[in-house]
């Protein structure tokens, strides 16, 4: 996350709010092979994203609600996860929202090219 | 780690009741990764722990961010605050119109002010309620949240782990209601003459019962306020199981003395125990008292029994569980599996 140093609540609020749709896109984007959401955490991490766990988790239970994600607890291993896909409808669903993200992201390109 | 089922316990609370156990595995074995990764010598330092759940943040955040998002009247932050607000206000209304409701009849003797007491409970709640509505909403609109937690928030200054089972929420709903219906049917037969009756049929009259139902009448509720303060608070504690103790034993002891009441009364009419006995006397003038004096000393038996027994458990649970081995935690602290029980 952006680290201002006029940070304020307002400020956090916004930020928040800016990332909001950008993490969605994000955790979708990663799902495609299982993966339990602190491993998710990690990739997001090793790519230059942030995201706090009470942040993800919620998240990811939300996008499994909206039926875009599948899951399932798996008990081997050194600890029971709860292991994330995305389905069918979930990939519809991101190759529309990376679209919309390249041409948003073209258009703010453009219009933030002269924010110092 | 300790201190991780603690913070676990504290999010527990404010999450639906639902998907607690769910979600709190969840949480569980990502703290576990989290911890693992801030370990460097093998064994995890408390230190370690207090980072990982400072990264996942402070519980009643974390709690709320599991609730629906949209347009909200009372938005998730505000909404575990809310809950807690309207069980006290919904339990201070109930138990205060109950109380007022037998003081207005011990005062009066009249069962129609009682009633009216009682009725006023319809009234109440949702103006109660509705208040506590208004006052969020109003929050709500002017953005105003509690967030000390994000302050201040110390991991070492959470709670202790409960070592409480949680309550049975159908069990002590339909004790409530029955309890109120009980409570109902005292107060009918018991404030219009109804157990020295004249309601055509004798079969309800009882002496012995008409000269402790004022007693009966405290002790349901009693009964019904504990089942209210145990759904308010949602688990067992000691302070709650030491007073269930004390209104089975209040409750006890008047099923004794209504037991030898009826022994009384029946030797004193020169009659046996046994209800067949009684069938004898049908065709008498007080047939029917006969009849009903003998059920209704079997019931009072067989409550004695069940009671005597349950509260002999309760007794010995109190002891072996929290007054001589008060550290032993009730939850598993252990416990990752989706299936295992959570607090809460």
């Amino acid at each position: 996350m952006v680290k201002n140093s006029q940070s304020s609540p307002t400020v956090e609020n916004i930020v928040q709010e800016l990332r909001r749709g950008a993490l969605i896109l994000a955790a979708l984007s990663q799902l495609d092979d299982e993966k339990y959401g602190y491993a998710l955490i990690s990739q997001l991490e090793a790519n230059g994203l942030e995201i706090d766990q009470g942040t993800l988790y919620p998240l990811l239970r939300r996008l499994e609600a909206q039926g875009l994600l599948d899951s399932k607890w798996n008990v081997e291993g050194s600890r029971p996860r709860r292991y994330y896909v995305i389905n069918k409808t979930g990939k519809a669903l991101l190759k529309d929202l990376a679209t919309e993200w390249r041409l948003l992201a073209k258009s703010m390109d453009k219009l933030l090219a002269e924010v110092k | 780690m300790e201190l991780i089922e603690r913070y676990l316990q504290e999010i527990g609370r404010h999450l639906p009741a639902s998907k607690r156990a769910d979600i709190l595995s969840e949480l569980r074995s990502s703290l576990n990764d989290s911890l693992e990764a801030h370990t460097t010598n093998g064994q995890p330092s408390e230190e370690a722990a207090i980072q990982a759940i400072k990264e996942m943040g402070a519980p009643r955040e974390v709690a709320a961010s599991y609730y629906p998002e949209g347009q909200y009247l009372i938005g998730p932050e505000l909404f575990p605050l809310f809950q807690l607000i309207i069980r006290i206000v919904l339990a201070a209304t109930v138990g205060g119109q109950l109380i007022s409701a037998i003081v207005s009849l011990s005062v009066s003797h009249r069962v129609d002010f009682m009633v009216q007491e009682l009725l006023q409970i319809v009234d109440s709640i949702p103006a109660a309620l509705g208040s506590v509505v208004l006052v969020f909403a109003i929050m709500q609109w002017f953005n105003v949240h509690p967030d000390f937690e994000k302050k201040d928030f110390d991991p070492r200054s959470l709670p202790p782990l409960h070592k409480d089972k949680p309550v049975h929420r159908g069990e002590l709903t339909f004790s409530i209601v029955f309890g109120t219906l009980f409570l109902a049917f005292l107060i009918t037969f018991g404030t219009s003459g109804g157990f020295t009756a004249k309601y055509g049929v004798n079969l309800l009259t009882d002496p012995v019962l008409d000269t402790y139902y004022p007693w009966l009448a405290v002790s349901v509720v009693l009964g019904i306020l504990l089942d209210i303060v145990l759904l308010w608070r949602g688990r067992w504690e000691i302070s709650t199981r030491i007073a269930k103790i004390g209104t089975d034993i209040f409750a006890l002891v008047l099923l004794r003395l209504l037991l030898q009441g009826q022994m009384a009364w029946s030797s004193q009419m020169g009659l046996g125990g046994s209800l067949d006995e009684q069938f004898h006397f049908t065709n008498t003038p007080q047939g029917f008292q006969l009849i009903g004096m003998a059920s209704l000393r079997l019931a009072f038996f067989v409550a004695l029994i069940v009671l005597a027994v349950s509260t002999f458990f309760r007794i010995y649970r109190l002891i072996k569980n929290d007054l001589f081995n008060p550290s032993t935690p009730g939850m598993e602290m252990k416990s990752t599996h989706p299936k295992d029980s959570a607090p809460g």
